[in-house]
């Protein structure tokens, strides 16, 4: 499954780029090259153990990862687990959703003064296609996930409703998108 | 759910992922305005992750926008010239110790090597990367691979094949019962 899509960079250009399944090389960078690059700046790595659930993409069916890729680089990455999360909304009948276990872009795809970064849209991108691959499972476009606290402006901006702070995980913000609408 | 409804839905969904590749729509819709200063990161377990970003320095972002920018130019003319080795099975498996070492030798570029990087940093920031020829950058790829690197590729082609063998040693070949 591969998709592709224009992605805008820092200098305002666009450049060809794919969102498709995250691969052993994909993988490999985020666990080597994103890494290498924190810990050789000094930053602690012993927190650094998130991506042991990007490998259960490649062996338990109900998660998959996918990545943007441009030029061979991973420029962000997307988990989401698929068959035991329902929507927190319509407590009717709670019907299923896909859940953003993990939404990531590169280190370097940040905005310092003065220094655009180099690519700008992989998270709208993928968010994008998290909706795609719910109504393509049957869940209506439907997806939750916990925003962390410096993201929550960017879902405010997707106009993902925002369920405020869930004290079960940790007083992040819940957001949900429902059904997919004209 | 019936079939005509997931297929609308589908459809609706199609249009959202086509406009993603559209320019014109996408000029319209800027990313920038939307995504702000680059924080997108959802799920708890990248709380650490953000909290590593947060604490680097201007500079510490600027030393790692311009690895990966080395990165974008190279990677993809290591694996078309790789391409060309005849790995068969086993090019996935060469390609990612590939890359690999490559971004080690970038991480710890000797002083002449720093001012090539910095050409191809400021090449792929400016948009201007068609200047470096693809021959060119392989030719100087091959000189940035260490002799113990490309013996750590030759050691990764071997094994991945050694262990492609050895895995049909296990398997059980049914034969035809006689009836």
């Amino acid at each position: 499954m591969q998709f592709p899509i224009q992605i805008e960079t820092g200098a305002g250009a666009f450049v060809p780029g794919v969102i498709c399944e995250m691969t052993i090389a994909h993988l490999t960078q985020i666990e080597t090259i994103w890494r290498a690059m924190l810990q050789a700046l000094g930053q602690p790595d012993a927190d650094w153990n998130w991506d042991y659930k990007l490998r259960l993409s490649m062996a338990e069916p109900r998660f998959e990862a996918y990545v943007v890729e441009v030029g061979e680089l991973a420029q962000g990455v997307m988990l989401i687990e698929t068959q035991w999360h329902r929507s927190q909304l319509e407590s009717a009948n709670r019907p299923r959703l896909v859940y953003v276990e993990y939404l990531a872009a590169a280190p370097w795809n940040r905005r310092e003064i003065e220094d655009p970064p180099d690519f700008v849209g992989t998270g709208r991108a993928l968010m994008t296609f998290s909706r795609r691959r719910s109504a393509d499972l049957g869940y209506e476009g439907r997806v939750g996930l916990h925003a962390l606290p410096a993201a929550e402006g960017f879902y405010n901006k997707l106009n993902m409703p925002d369920y405020g702070a869930d004290p079960d995980h940790d007083g992040l913000v819940y957001f949900e998108y429902g059904r997919l609408q004209r | 759910m019936d079939e005509q409804r997931r297929a609308e839905q589908l459809q609706i969904a199609d249009e959202q992922m086509s406009q993603l590749n559209n320019i014109d729509w996408l000029r319209q819709h800027p990313a920038a305005e939307i995504e702000g200063d680059g924080w997108v990161e959802a799920g708890n377990g990248l709380q650490p992750y953000v909290a590593c970003l947060k604490q680097l320095s201007v500079q510490d972002m600027r030393t790692i926008k311009a690895q990966a920018r080395v990165l974008s130019m190279l990677l993809p003319v290591l694996r078309d010239w790789m391409s060309s080795w005849e790995l068969g099975a086993s090019f996935e498996a060469v390609y990612i110790e590939a890359q690999t070492l490559l971004f080690q030798q970038i991480q710890k570029a000797s002083v002449a090597q720093e001012g090539w990087f910095e050409e191809l940093s400021l090449a792929y920031k400016q948009g201007t990367q068609e200047e470096h020829s693809s021959a060119q950058l392989r030719k100087r790829l091959a000189e940035v691979l260490t002799q113990e690197n490309w013996q750590a590729l030759a050691m990764v082609a071997a094994q991945d094949a050694e262990k492609r063998v050895l895995r049909h040693s296990q398997t059980q070949v049914e034969l035809p019962t006689a009836v």
